[in-house]
């Protein structure tokens, strides 16, 4: 382990962060959105490196979908934990940013940005592949002054 | 054999994914991206805040008019607003480059102030009249000079125009 250097492996885990995605009370909206960004050769993320975890232990960067619902606030709080530091958070679609249009509601317990931080918007409702490719490639360059 | 034809095409076409972010890319002219606002246009009727799902759209008072404000980060694109916008101030328009850090979140809204206007026949205040607000409530009007009077004047002196034209008519 100390013949690799703790720098080059910033330097090279900061190439190829992976994804991990919470659904927090989302309409699905932008969960298509983001598998249309994932899995359709048109957009295709992996050209930046990224790549979907299936666990939040193994995630750099979380992409949160919907208003955070008072149902499932502690379960997102929880896996929002369980992501290993240093990570960044992005917010898909204007949901977790300011409710939307669910904005009020007896069921919301949001905005996102009273319980956890954010690092990166992707206002739209649901946003283009292209603007969440484009908000990727913001917080692919916080993840790489992070790490 | 089926397959030949798409060798050939895939070999001749290139790959089918957009090299965006590392080019520019390909939007659409008819895209609904985010609302643009022009305040030169606006009548201040305020049925864009009424209708707004998302209450993205507030109204506020600023000295001698009104300020507007859109919240991108609320906005929904749904369009109602320009549905119901008479004068054509609030249309969606193909920019859909919204995405932002957060220490811009309250940077991201479109904003204008509208002020009221004097009127030209009896100088009392009075709302702005858009050219697109104006051809709507005179159909029958086709004349641009008469429409540009009409558009300086209030509604009670419009009516009077209007009285005194169909009655020398």
């Amino acid at each position: 382990m100390s013949l690799i250097s703790r720098s080059f492996l910033s330097r090279i885990a900061a190439r190829s962060p992976w994804l991990y995605r919470i659904n927090a009370g989302s309409c699905n909206g932008c969960d298509v959105e983001l598998a249309t960004t994932a899995f359709l050769p048109r957009y295709d993320i992996e050209r930046l490196g990224c790549q979907y975890c299936g666990s939040p232990k193994h995630a750099d960067i979380l992409l949160i979908t919907g208003v955070l619902t008072a149902r499932v606030k502690d379960k997102v709080l929880a896996l929002y934990e369980e992501v290993p530091d240093p990570k960044v958070t992005v917010a898909i679609g204007v949901c977790p940013i300011s409710g939307g249009v669910f904005r009020e509601s007896y069921a919301v317990a949001g905005p996102f940005e009273n319980y956890i931080p954010i690092d990166v918007n992707i206002p739209g409702c649901p946003p283009r592949p292209q603007a969440i490719i484009e908000g990727l490639q913001k917080a692919i360059v916080l993840w790489a002054d992070r790490i | 054999m089926w397959y030949l034809p798409v060798l050939l095409k895939n070999l001749i076409e290139g790959p089918a994914t957009e090299s965006f972010p590392f080019s520019e890319p390909r939007t659409p002219a008819t895209t609904r991206g985010r609302m643009s606002f022009s305040a030169e246009d606006c009548a201040l009727c305020r049925m864009c805040a009424r209708v707004c799902p998302a209450g993205a759209i507030q109204f506020g008072k600023v000295d001698g008019g009104q300020s507007f404000t859109l919240w991108h980060n609320s906005c929904v694109f749904c369009g109602l607003c320009a549905h119901y916008c008479d004068s054509k101030a609030l249309k969606p328009i193909p920019d859909w480059h919204l995405s932002h850090t957060t220490d811009a979140t309250y940077d991201m809204v479109e904003e204008g102030q509208v002020f009221a206007q004097k009127c030209g026949g009896c100088g009392r205040q009075k709302m702005p009249v858009s050219e697109a607000l104006a051809h709507k409530l005179y159909p029958e009007i086709e004349d641009k000079a008469e429409i540009a009077a009409l558009r300086t004047l209030c509604p009670s002196c419009r009516k009077s125009r209007l009285a005194t034209r169909d009655a020398a008519a």
